[in-house]
Formats: C-alpha cells, structure tokens, sequence
C-alpha cells in the first residue's frame, strides 16, 4: 500500500473504526467492564526499547500518544570518567534516534497487516500457481484457516519429502526482544523445527561483519564475538591516553545505533572535548566526519588495504613501529615485511604505491602515518564499512596489523566499535541478562538439535533451489564463526536430503539488505517452493512473496524480558548502553488487528499438531519473563513484582569499580589469545596450511589484493563509479522504510510526485554527466537498474556513488527480475558473488555502476 | 521569566531525532489552549537544514536546526489582522493561538509571509497556521521541550534569558539576520560565513603544525586577524568578507615564515589545503 499523506489520518480513524480504539478484533468480541474502560482511559507510562533505543511511552485511550527518552532515576549512581582535568558522565536517560521517535508512527501505519491472508493462486499440497508470486493479490482468511494450512503443509511436505525439505530464513534483524522478535527468531522457531523433526539450515553467516570474522579473527582470535575485540573500558583508555582518534571506513554516528540508539554520541564528543585530535578516512564525509573529525582523507572504496600497507612501510622503514611488542606479542613479523618492503613480490608497498591504487595522496599516508607513530592512538574500525566490499578480510588483517605494530593492548593503543557490539564504557561485568538473540536458551530444561545436517547457503538460495546441486565451502551456521568452518565443504542437496519445498520466515527485510534483488527473487517464482509462509508487521516485498502471511505483533504489543541494548549470547557480556538497564518491557497496547506475538503464533501451530508441551514446556509468555527474570541478576537487586510493576531497572554503577581495558592483559602477559600460538599471527599458519603461499585471493600475511571487477579493472571501462551501498540512516534495513515523518527527511520528490531514493553523485561526475541536483537519475549495471533522486555534493569523492540499502523496491514487474526499480533498492545492483575463495560471504559494500540522467526511456 | 535558546551548529550530528520528536509530541496529539494536532507530514516545526559549502576534498557542512524565533517583535503579530490570534505569553513565548485563527479570514497567509524565517506553515485541512510552541504545554510540567530532550549531542542549551546571555556573550553565539530586527530569542554558534580555512603541516615531517600563529590582512582595508592553529593543524577565520583579498601569513617557531599573498575569498569555504613550512635554518 503506498502512503499518501493523509493516509496517517485516517489510518487513525480506520484502525478506530474497525477494531475500537484500544482492543485487538479479536477482543471486539469479549465484553469490557466499566472498570475495565477507566483503566485503558487512564494517561500510562509505560518503560520499554525499541530498536531505535530506551522510550518511555504514553498510552491513553489504549494508544500509545507518544515516546519521549526512558529516564534514568536521580538517585541511580552512574558512572564517571576522569580524564585530563575533565570529568565525563552520560546525561540522565537514553538517547533513542529517529527510529525510536518514530515508533509510535511506525507501528500505527495503514501498512501494517492486520489479519491472516492467504496469497491468490496458491494452494495446499503444492498445486497452485507459482509464477505469480509477488503479483497476486491476497484474501483474507481466518486464524484457524492460516493454522490449518501452515500446520497443514508442514506435515505434508515432511511426509511427502523428509524433514529436510522445510527451511526456516531468519530476517535481517526484527523487534526487540528476548522472547519474541530475536528470541522468536533465533530459540522458538529452530526450537518447535526441531522437535518437528528438524530443518535445512539456511546459513547466513553474517552479512554486517563479513571482513572481521573471515580475516581479524584469524590474526588474533575473538572468534566468539565476530573478531571484535573486546570493548571494555577502551572509552576511559582513549579518553585518558590517546593522543589521536582515527576513523577508518566507518560511520558510527549514522549506522552505530541499532538496539540502543545515540547511546555512544555523547562519547565521540567527549573525544574532541578532551583535546584529542581525530581523522577521517572514508569515501564520503559522513555524519562522523562533519561533527567529529578534524580532518577527511578521501578514499576509493575497497582500496583501503593499500593504504595501510603504505603506513607500515613508513613505520618499517622509519623504525617507528614497536620493535619489543612486535618480537614478543606476534609471530610472522618477518614475512609481514618481507611483504611491506617488497622482498617478497618486488614491489615496496610506498605511500607512492599504495596512491596509484587507493587515490589518497603520498604525503598524507606518510604525515597520518607518522602522527600515528607519534603517540598512542585509538583505531575505531570495528564492524564496519570495508569489511563488507572485494577482499574485506585482507582490510580488517591490515586494521589489526597497524595497530600490533603499534602495541596492541598498551594504554591508549586499541580497537574499539564503540556500540551495541562491544561496549566501551565502565560497566559492571558482574551483571548477566538476555539480549540480543538470547531467547529462551537459558531457561529451557529440553534441548532439541537439528536431526538434519543439509544447508542451504545465503548467498546462493535462488542456485540452490533452480540449479542445484550447489557446492560451497566455509560460510558458518549461524551468528557466529569458528576458524575451521570456514574449511567444511558443503553442498546441497546432500545425499539422501530432499530439496527445499516450504519455507519459514519471520519478519521481513531479507530480500532488499542481501545482495542482487533480481536474483534473489527469481527464486521465488517457481513452484519447486510450494509454500512460503511469514510472520510479518508489514506488506513489503518479503510479504509479496510468501503464501500464508501471518500477522506479527510489535514490541509495544507483548511483554518481554531483556537488558537495554544488550548483545547477549551473541557478543558475550557487552554493554552498548550508558547505563545498564533491565527492561520488563510491559506492553503498551493491545496487539493490532488481529495480530499476535511472535511466540503465540509458533505455540498455535504447536497445539494444532500436538507439540505444545514440548515447545513450551508448560510456559507461558509470563512464566518465560518469570524464569529469564530468576536466571538473569536483576533477580538480586529487586524482587519480580517490583519489577513487572516498574517496569524497568536501573542497576546503579558500582562503588569500587576496576577498569580492565580491552587487551591490557594480553599487553601485559603477550600470550592467550584465541590462535594457536596464543600470539598475534602476522602470519597465519593455519591460511598457509590451507590456501598455501601463493593464492591470489588469501594470503598468509595481509596484503591488498586488487578487485577483480573493480575501478581499475576493465569492467571499469563500462561502469566508470564505484557505488557505495551503506547501512541506511533513516530506516533499519527496511523497517521503517513506510515511516512518513522518516521519508519527509530523506526521499527526494520527483516532477511526477513519486519520493525517490537519493544517490549521492560528486559535483565533478555530475557535471561530466549533465545531471543537476534533484534530477531523477537511472544507476544501473548487469545485475539491474533503477532509480533515484540525484544529490549532487562535494562531500563525496568523484567517481563514487552513494546509496542506503533497503529502500522500498518498485520494479515495473515482480515477476521479472531485472526490471527497472523505481523505489531505489540498491541491492539490486550488487553482486552475490562472495567476498573471496576464503570467505563464502556477501560482498554487499562495492560494485561498479554508470549514471545517467533519467528521461523516461528505459 | 522569560526563555531564551542557544544552538551550537557544531555540535550538530545531523541525526534529526529532533524533528522526529517534535512530530511525536504533536501529530495526533493537541494541546489546548496552545496548539492544534499538528499534520502528519507537511508541517516542520522544527527542521534540521544541511548547508554545505567548500569544494572537494575540502567540504565544510553546517546542520541548523530552524525552529519558530520566538521573536521580542515578531513580524508574525504585526502581519496578523485577527487580534490576539497570536499573541505573547508572560514567558515571551509566542503562540498561535488555534481558535483565534480560525476565523477562516486568512486566505492570504499573511502571518506566513511575515515571518521572515518561514517557520510558520498553514493547514488547509483545518484552516489555521501553526508552528512551534516552545512545547510550552512541557515547560509548565518542568519538562524540557521535545526536540531539546531528544538531542543526543548537546546542541541546544535552553534556560533562563539572562543566563542564556552569559553564555551567548561568552561563546560569541548571534542571532541569525539582526537585520530583521525582530529580537529572536534563539543564538547561533557556528552559523555559515565566509571562510577561510587552511591545514599547516611540516614541509619534511608531512606531520600536523599545532600552535602556528596564522594572520591575515586584507588587502584593501589593511585590517588584520590572527589565530593559531589547532592540535592537528588546522586555522579557521570565519566572517570575512566575500570576495576580498586576503595575504595570509604563518609563523612558527622553528619553521621559516610563510606568506602567501592574494588570496582572493572567491567561494564562501576557502580552504587552502595543505600549508607546508620549511624547518628554519640553524644559526
Ligand atoms: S520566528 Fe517567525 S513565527 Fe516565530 S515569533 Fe518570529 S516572526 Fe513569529
Ligand atoms: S520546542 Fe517543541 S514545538 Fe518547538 S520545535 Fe521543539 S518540539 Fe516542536
Ligand atoms: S537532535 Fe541534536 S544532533 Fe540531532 S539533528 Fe537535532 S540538533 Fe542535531
């Protein structure tokens, strides 16, 4: 449903008018005592998370009216860090973003789907029509039907082909939550499967962390929080010991935000506020450079490794490098140079180098390099940024390489991301709770493994499914790596597995974050897939394409368990917050339409085919936060109807609080680390034993390999611009995406009234191009066209495009792939070619493109 | 007691969680007697605007938030032919008062057009204008408003007028357009102007010069500035005057002197890159 501009309104009215103002359809059947209407009249506050950040929401009227910052209580102690003369404490609430503000708007849009629908065409037992997948229209149904016909299919595909023939694809991210939303996701869904009978894993791997888990880990281990080293207390070590902050492809202001908003904003600022001084390297002048850099270097995209080769060139050959850290900390420095200074290929890794390949100018490598050597200094790259593009892993080696040679670990030296995944801030270590992906885990007494071992891998679904067999290597099962994994061999179908014929989903998101659209979708539009169902908030492309859409409820609609922002089991023990806060998460309102949690669909489907007791061992939504509750500390500080009455709580920082900063302890002991020599593998043994010395695409030792297809290759002389395809700033992935106080930012209207994504083009290649700002452009290469609003600016550098992934896709035909998208999802442009031969990972960062300005001709 | 506002554009991250909250505080939600729902889309109450200027690779962005002046004279008042339709409060908080308005007599906007900063949007649905309140229904509960207590940087510093004073004279924060005389009650820091801008660095060490004394002098006038740059090099004059010429010279112990003259303010963010200087001579 598109979203006209009084559509807001009258959504308002409509949803007032068809299910009351504050009860679900199916509560318009109960009826509600008078005493019960004064509670819903009565103005609430009610303390809670979005993925946008900590939100105290009013409700009134059984509608949430609005969200404002979750208060910290006065007397709660926080924490303090003394640094050069200044006293730095975070203010007293959280910081949502514009997500979290725009939740209320987001939740309430007329694109929410409010009861259960069944695509046109399709039917049980595979006989339905199938080409028309994401074109049909759908009808809606009843619960009990949707139960049927979901519960239905599992048990006739499972009969008819094996287990092995259902799959379950988890979303990109969804809702908060420990019990629903991510717990759903990552502990009830693979939960009630497995008791099924079990399912072909759909392996992801990981799509945000590509570069650091298929290369850092490999140099110094962390393999359990995707190569992010620890955080803890690197924001006191910088405040108090760096003498220079550099930034290198990242921009956290923007993208660092995700299940706790500007939590680390005020951090950067203090930063400059200590009289540290800060530089930027990236292809744009993003939202971190303009606020908090003294200094942009400008970069090609996907060059970067080069140079950094050039500044340990500068530091080899100047000896400003840590001669004493380096024999005692690392092993393999002696190749690593060999390498740098040319012995090995020839080729001296110079600053006049590495500015052939990566346009950064020699005497800027060389005077960053040298103010690098110059103190101790703080390198914020984690996570982000290059990691995703051609070769991410050699780029993220090349970030834990610098800094090793600068003493890894020594006060002032480190690697931070500063967010949700690692950390930073004092902490107390000694508090456990759920967080993201944690789920039921801790509390379930059965545990219920995958009987089937068949995969079905991310990055080649719409192969596996038209063309297989499919083979592949490496690639994980699941959020996190282990080294050897990226040695396994895998295919699909495996002997004796069945094909893939139903698929699982919940929450949408997945088609328009991942690689190549165009492809990815052709994989619907056959019937070897007989069902698709999915757990959804909204109509948007993943919903086109399923069969059965179930109506998912939002976090503001359950109750739920979790710690603010927390990683949970998925990066141990981080705190991504300024405070550490436990959340009840009581819910807001009653759930939409006839919506229902993410947990009470999966336990309807369990009662219907005789597995409730299994799935649930008896509990229900309560009784999970009850047990998450007991197993979690904030059992010790206050009692469960405290809590659930509260709603939330502030644990106060601790009276004698120790920093460990990250790494100190491996500064002090040079050994332990999570490689086999305990040591920083400069050269790693393992790579070598595997790849050899001389693949082209890994390397023992780090080294910049050149892009395949990229500018200076000869696909090159077809797409001159390299596009830059970014986490998105005004939408998560794609929620949000439908938000219009969200596209009112951002979307550039074009002569015909149609919001069009922007792409940033340079001034230079906008001119050389005849666009002008605000022109609609066509970008396009082979993997697909579409476009966008131009935004013609100097803060990008020439012969870059810039776009946020996830915008709304509009092609002229969701049946064939390839046609022009007029809603600007970039990912329709990017290859789902993998990262290399070592890492069997989404290359989603880079791909060469051309622009044209648009005139109605295809 | 009367409010006043200081922004500081350089703190500014261009996040817009202040605009995202100005629209939850009041789409779908009214205040009475201060403010009417506000529209779901057309209205911006507060809008973060980007400016940017400088070329490539020197870019210079400067992201202000614009929100209703709250002006001592608002020009809104003397345009408004309905009396008391918008009107002071003892707070010098100026308001539009929603029922007032409403007398369908506005066809031509005038308060629309009188406001010099069009920060005043009219609703056709409802036939009244609307704007920013100061979220005078928050002040009255002790609470901050919206846009203020959603800024996750510091940007706005809100209180009391005198003591927003001190800090306005002390941070050098102005107003933006005096020349409207309209006695806004919102001061900048860090609004555009023309600049020049340039990076010292070591003609051998390539490595940052802190501590340079940088002066320029205008050609014509004679009238001169100085500064010293900062801890990665970096000088920055800021309201100059466009179009004038400049020689801009550095000093620095241990370097030999710089000069370089006619440098002409052709575009309004001149930097002019990377200044090298010699090492002096030992004597
Ligand atoms: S800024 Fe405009 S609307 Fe506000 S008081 Fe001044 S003239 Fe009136
Ligand atoms: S002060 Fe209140 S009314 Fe004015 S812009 Fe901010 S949030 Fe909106
Ligand atoms: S909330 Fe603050 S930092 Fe964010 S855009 Fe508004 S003024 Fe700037």
């Amino acid at each position: 449903m598109s979203v006209t501009k009084n559509d807001y309104s009258k959504a308002v009215s409509v949803l007032s008018d068809v299910f009351g103002s504050f009860h679900s359809g199916d509560n318009l059947m109960k009826s509600i005592t008078p005493k019960e209407i004064k509670e819903i009249q009565k103005e609430k506050k009610i303390y809670t998370s979005t993925f946008g950040g900590g939100v105290v929401s009013t409700v009134k009227n059984g509608r949430v009216i609005k969200t404002d910052p979750l208060p910290i209580p006065e007397d709660v102690r926080q924490y303090e860090i003394k640094a050069r003369g200044k006293v730095f404490t975070p203010p007293r609430k959280c910081l949502p973003d514009m997500w979290g503000h725009g939740y209320r708007r987001w939740i309430y849009d007329p694109a929410r789907v409010r009861y259960p629908l069944k695509r046109v065409g399709w039917e049980p037992g595979g006989k339905g029509k199938y080409d028309n997948r994401g074109l049909s229209e759908f009808v809606r149904i009843s619960w009990d039907e949707a139960i049927d016909h979901v519960t239905g299919e599992l048990k006739r595909v499972k009969e008819t082909y094996g287990s092995a023939a259902i799959t379950y694809m988890d979303t990109f991210h969804t809702t908060w939550g420990t019990i629903h939303g991510m717990g759903t996701e990552y502990t009830i869904i693979p939960r009630f499967l497995n008791i099924l009978g079990g399912f072909t894993e759909y392996t992801i791997g990981t799509s945000s962390w590509v570069g650091w888990v298929s290369g850092a880990s490999f140099m110094y281990g962390f393999w359990w929080a995707n190569a992010t080293s620890e955080g803890h207390d690197t924001l006191a070590d910088s405040l108090q010991n760096s003498r220079m902050v550099v930034y290198w492809a990242i921009d956290p202001t923007k993208s660092t935000r995700m299940y706790h908003g500007h939590e680390m904003e005020p951090w950067r600022h203090w930063v400059r506020e200590a009289g540290i001084k800060t530089v930027m390297i990236s292809p744009e002048v993003n939202d971190t450079a303009v606020v908090h850099a003294d200094r942009w270097i400008p970069i090609f995209p996907g060059y970067d490794a080069a140079m950094a080769a050039a500044i340990m060139y500068v530091w080899i050959t100047e000896g400003t490098y840590d001669k004493e850290y380096v024999k005692t900390h690392t092993v393999g420095f002696e190749e690593l140079k060999d390498y740098i200074v040319g012995k090995e290929d020839g080729i001296p890794k110079t600053p006049e180098w590495a500015e052939k390949i990566c346009d950064v100018k020699a005497d800027t490598i060389t005077g960053l390099a040298r103010e690098w050597a110059a103190g101790p200094t703080t390198l914020y790259c984690q996570l982000s940024g290059a990691c995703r593009g051609w070769y991410g892993h050699e780029w993220t080696r090349m970030m834990v390489a610098l800094q090793t040679l600068q003493g890894l670990g020594k006060p002032g030296v480190n690697m931070v991301s500063w967010g949700w995944a690692s950390g930073g801030a004092p902490f107390d270590k000694s508090i456990r709770m759920p967080g993201y992906t944690t789920g039921i885990k801790p509390v379930e007494t059965k545990l219920y493994p995958n009987p089937v071992p068949q995969k079905m891998h991310a990055l080649d679904v719409s192969d596996c499914i038209l063309r297989p067999p499919v083979k592949w290597r490496g690639g994980s099962t699941g959020a996190t790596y282990w080294g050897e994994e990226f040695f396994y061999n895998y295919e699909y179908p495996m002997p004796g597995y069945s094909e893939v014929k139903m698929i699982m989903r919940l929450g949408g998101g997945q088609i328009l974050s991942y690689s190549n659209v165009n492809w990815r979708v052709s994989g619907y539009l056959t019937p070897k897939i007989e069902t698709i169902v999915i757990d959804a908030l909204f109509m948007e492309p993943c919903t086109w394409y399923a069969d059965i859409v179930l109506p998912a409820c939002s976090d503001f609609e359950r109750n739920d368990i979790s710690m603010l922002g927390c990683g949970g089991l998925y990066i141990p023990y981080s705190g991504s917050a300024n405070h550490q806060i436990a959340l009840y998460h009581k819910k807001s309102i009653e759930p939409m339409g006839q919506s229902k949690s993410d947990m009470d669909i999966y336990y309807s489907f369990a009662r219907k085919m005789g597995i409730y007791e299994q799935l649930s061992e008896g509990n229900t939504e309560e009784d999970w936060i009850k047990k998450l509750f007991y197993a979690s500390s904030i059992c010790k500080y206050v009692t469960y109807e405290e809590f659930k009455e509260k709603g939330y709580y502030v644990f106060p920082f601790p009276e004698k609080y120790e920093p460990t900063p990250a790494l100190r302890w491996f500064y002090e002991e040079a050994d332990g680390l999570c490689t086999p020599s305990g040591k920083i593998e400069l050269y790693s043994q393992v790579l070598a034993d595997f790849y050899g010395e001389k693949n082209p695409e890994i390397a023992p030792v780090p080294k910049f390999i050149e892009p395949k297809d990229g500018r200076r290759s000869d696909f090159a002389k077809k797409y001159p611009l390299t596009i830059f395809v970014t986490h998105p700033k005004f939408r998560f992935h794609t929620m949000q995406e439908n938000v219009t106080w969200l596209r009112k930012l951002h979307k550039m209207k074009g002569p015909d009234g149609h919001e069009y994504e922007p792409a940033w083009i340079s001034g230079e290649d906008a001119v050389a191009r005849g666009i002008k700002q605000g022109d609609i452009v066509q970008i396009f290469n082979d993997k697909g066209k579409l476009l966008a609003g131009a935004h013609v600016t100097e803060r990008i550098k020439p012969g870059v495009v810039r776009m946020f992934y996830g915008a709304n896709w509009l092609p002229d035909d969701r049946t064939k792939p390839g046609s022009l998208d007029r809603g600007g999802s970039a990912n329709v442009l990017t290859s789902n070619e993998p990262v290399s031969v070592h890492a069997h990972l989404h290359r989603i960062e880079h791909i060469m493109v051309e622009v044209r300005k648009w005139e109605g001709q295809n | 007691m009367k409010y006043a506002l200081l922004i500081d554009v350089n703190r500014c991250s261009i996040c817009f969680a202040c605009e995202v909250a100005c629209k939850d505080e009041f789409v779908g939600n009214a205040y009475p007697p201060y403010s009417a729902t506000q529209p779901d889309v057309e209205q911006e109450w507060i809008k973060l605007q980007e400016f940017e200027k400088g070329k490539y690779p020197y870019v210079k962005v400067y992201p202000i938030p614009l929100l209703c002046m709250h002006c001592e004279n608002p020009p809104c008042i003397k345009a408004c032919p309905v009396p008391g339709a918008i009107y002071k409060t003892e707070d010098s908080v100026v308001i539009i008062d929603p029922k007032k308005c409403d007398t369908g007599e506005c066809s031509t906007k005038p308060c629309v057009k009188g406001c010099p900063w069009g920060v005043i949007f009219f609703n056709e649905e409802s036939n009244i204008s609307q704007k920013c309140t100061l979220c005078i229904h928050r002040l009255k509960e002790g609470q901050e408003p919206a846009c203020f207590d959603a800024c996750p940087s510091g940007v706005f510093l809100f209180g009391e007028e005198s003591e927003i004073l001190k800090e306005v004279k002390k941070r050098g924060a102005r107003p933006m357009n005096p020349e409207y005389e309209a006695g806004p009650r919102v001061y900048y820091i860090g609004l555009p102007s023309v600049t020049l801008a340039g990076h010292i660095i070591g003609e051998q060490s390539l490595m940052d010069i802190p501590d340079a004394k940088v002066a320029i002098t205008e050609k014509k006038s004679g009238s001169a500035v100085s500064c010293k740059s900062d801890i990665s090099g970096n000088f920055v004059f800021e309201n100059l005057k466009a179009g004038a010429t400049y020689s801009v010279d550095v000093q620095c112990r241990g370097y030999k002197p710089k000069t370089i003259g006619n440098v002409k303010l052709d575009i309004e963010y001149k930097h002019l890159g990377d200044l090298k200087l010699a090492k002096a001579t030992k004597k």
